[in-house]
């Protein structure tokens, strides 16, 4: 049986199959606007950091004496600002190292307790305790290591590096 | 008499203008790829504190935008 047009569809003759239809050339010129939005992206980025003011390095600051942290032992301070936890670590007896407290996974607080990883609890991060590099699990960066300078028995941090 | 060398072309091989298309829209998804990857490290070396990593990246995205602008050029109507 032969069906007849409704009437409205001669007054309204859309095809919706062809409303939605995308052509390979419509989608090619897709894919430049998105690249062009990608290169806005990444020059956007470059902008920030070319006005990101230069920071100047953190003062020397006082950890410490060396006789309060015994060998094997590690100890909590703050540096190079209030809100940024650290922790110092004695090796041996002429040897400390010093990092940021802050997994550079998801900041979660770092720890030490012993051996030659430093843990992250959160997720399974571990740091090597010498150099502070990523031995395993998910942290993208080593962790910021602080510099030390030892002066007449005073522990001092004198710099942050990332 | 003018002779459409272009024209001829394209009816004697109907299957040419297909591949154009598919291969330009493959080297499109390359660049854009490639562009994502250098947005996502530029961002990470940025928040990690890294001064050299976004100039390149923006220059390197810059040149994969030119060249997809310019591969429009090709695309067969």
């Amino acid at each position: 049986m032969k069906q007849t047009q409704p009437k409205w569809k001669k007054d309204f003759p859309l095809d919706h199959a062809e409303e939605e239809h995308v052509s390979r050339r419509e989608f090619a010129k897709f894919l430049v606007l998105t690249s062009f939005g990608l290169f806005i992206g990444n020059c956007w980025i470059a902008a920030k950091q070319w006005l990101r003011p230069k920071q100047q390095p953190p003062p020397d600051t006082l950890i410490g004496s060396l006789d309060e942290v015994r060998i094997g032992e590690m100890k909590q301070f703050h540096y190079p600002d209030e809100k940024s936890p650290a922790i110092l670590i004695r090796l041996s007896k002429n040897e400390l190292v010093a990092y940021g407290q802050k997994c550079t996974h998801l900041s979660c607080a770092v720890f030490w307790e012993g051996g030659s990883k430093i843990t992250c609890p959160c997720h399974h991060g571990f740091f090597d305790v010498r150099d502070g590099h990523v031995l395993a699990g998910p942290p993208p960066r080593p962790l910021p290591r602080i510099p030390l300078k030892i002066s007449d028995g005073r522990v001092y941090a004198v710099g942050w590096e990332v | 008499m003018k002779v459409d060398y272009k024209a001829a072309q394209r009816n004697i091989t109907p299957q040419k203008r297909n591949v154009i298309l598919a291969g330009v829209t493959c080297i499109l998804c390359v660049f854009v790829i490639a562009q994502l990857w250098l947005l996502t490290a530029a961002l990470e070396a940025y928040l990690a504190g890294n001064d050299r990593v976004a100039v390149p990246a923006a220059l390197v995205a810059g040149i994969c935008f030119l060249l997809a602008f310019g591969l429009l050029r090709y695309l067969p109507d």
